[in-house]
């Protein structure tokens, strides 16, 4: 099931604008290996589990796999075929708001060609361009 | 002991965001020197020279700043989440006989025992803190998990370190770790998701709204 959140404090917002680079969550923490996003936007829960599928059934289950980001942002949408006015549309899904630098998901527990391999496979299932990283050891 | 590179640095009278990033600009970086009591100084050194020493993994630079020569300790480094270089970096002013504290990374050598009965091996830990003498300063603290089987673990406490060289960070801290794979988890995940549970909206904390009556009773 996709995510969402448990509890919100307003259940509609504003579009909002994404500006700048990711400042925290820009670097492999957890994982050897990450997917970084090159570009910002939204990626959409639905998104983001088919991610988490193809990874995990890539890697057999072996290894490990975070996800590094949270859709926690409602998009609402109007119905088909309703006149434009009458308040702002319910909300339909929801998305995580991506900065550039952004790490999307890691792994570890995996060789590197295997981890290319499911990163790619990720990486075709986002709405924007990401790039493989590695763990930085040391200084 | 690896030898010494030494760099040419230069005082940065601007300090700031903006200056910064035109000293960047420039193919320079811009770096602090702090240490043995004196006045930090703001410096810039050559990107160029300073990424090569940083590749030859070298902790101990001396710089070379007015003609005087400095003995310092790369304490800490920024990179651009890009890739693009180093964007700052901190030097600690050292002597020789001086004991510092550092933190040294932490490699995993072989593979685990429990890998081969689904488990999988979690390094949790990147970095160890150590104290010994700028000139003992270890590369790297290699830790073999070969004999690792599911369920054990290597602790701070377990790490060999060479002579000279003191752990300084808790005994009792997970190093590596051989977890079980997340396979019931994951069964459950994938589950076909239940009607209601699909259907479900996130919970609106209730604040807002007793506010919100609250207003309208009060009209």
């Amino acid at each position: 099931m996709a995510m969402m959140p448990k509890r919100i404090k307003f259940r509609k917002s504003q579009r909002g604008r994404i500006r700048g680079n990711a400042t925290r969550g820009n670097f492999v923490a957890f994982g050897e290996y990450g997917l970084q996003a090159v570009e910002a936007g939204w990626i959409r829960a639905t998104q983001i589990e088919a991610g988490r599928v193809s990874a995990t059934h890539h890697m057999h289950r072996e290894g490990k796999l975070w996800i590094r980001i949270f859709p926690h942002k409602p998009i609402s949408k109007k119905p088909l075929e309703v006149r434009m006015g009458k308040g702002k549309g319910e909300p339909e899904f929801y998305v995580a708001s991506v900065k550039p630098g952004q790490v999307l998901y890691e792994v570890a527990g995996v060789s590197e060609d295997m981890a290319k391999e499911t990163l790619a496979r990720i990486s075709h299932k986002m709405p924007i361009k990401t790039r493989f990283v590695t763990r930085r050891h040391g200084l | 002991m690896k030898d010494i590179v030494t760099l040419v640095a230069e005082r940065r009278e601007t300090i700031g965001t903006r200056a910064a990033r035109r000293v960047r600009d420039t193919g320079r970086v811009p770096c602090i020197v702090y240490g043995h009591k004196q006045d930090p100084v703001a410096i810039t050194v050559d990107g160029r020279e300073l990424d090569a020493a940083v590749r030859q993994r070298a902790r101990m630079l001396d710089l070379d700043l007015d003609g005087k020569k400095d003995r310092v300790l790369v304490a800490d480094l920024q990179h651009d989440m890009f890739n693009r270089g180093i964007v700052h970096a901190d030097f600690l002013r050292v002597a020789m006989d001086e004991v510092v504290r550092v933190g040294v990374p932490i490699v995993m050598r072989g593979k685990a025992k429990g890998e081969q009965h689904g488990g999988v091996t979690e390094q949790l830990m990147a970095e160890v803190e150590v104290e010994c003498l700028p000139g003992d300063i270890p590369e790297s603290v290699t830790v073999v998990v070969a004999d690792l089987d599911l369920g054990d673990a290597i602790h701070v406490s377990d790490l060999q370190v060479p002579a000279g060289v003191k752990v300084v960070s808790p005994g009792t801290q997970l190093v590596v770790t051989v977890a079980m794979t997340r396979i019931a988890a994951t069964e459950t995940e994938t589950a076909a998701p239940d009607a209601e549970a699909a259907t479900a909206e996130p919970e609106v904390i209730a604040r807002g709204k007793a506010e919100e009556e609250e207003e309208e009773e009060t009209k």
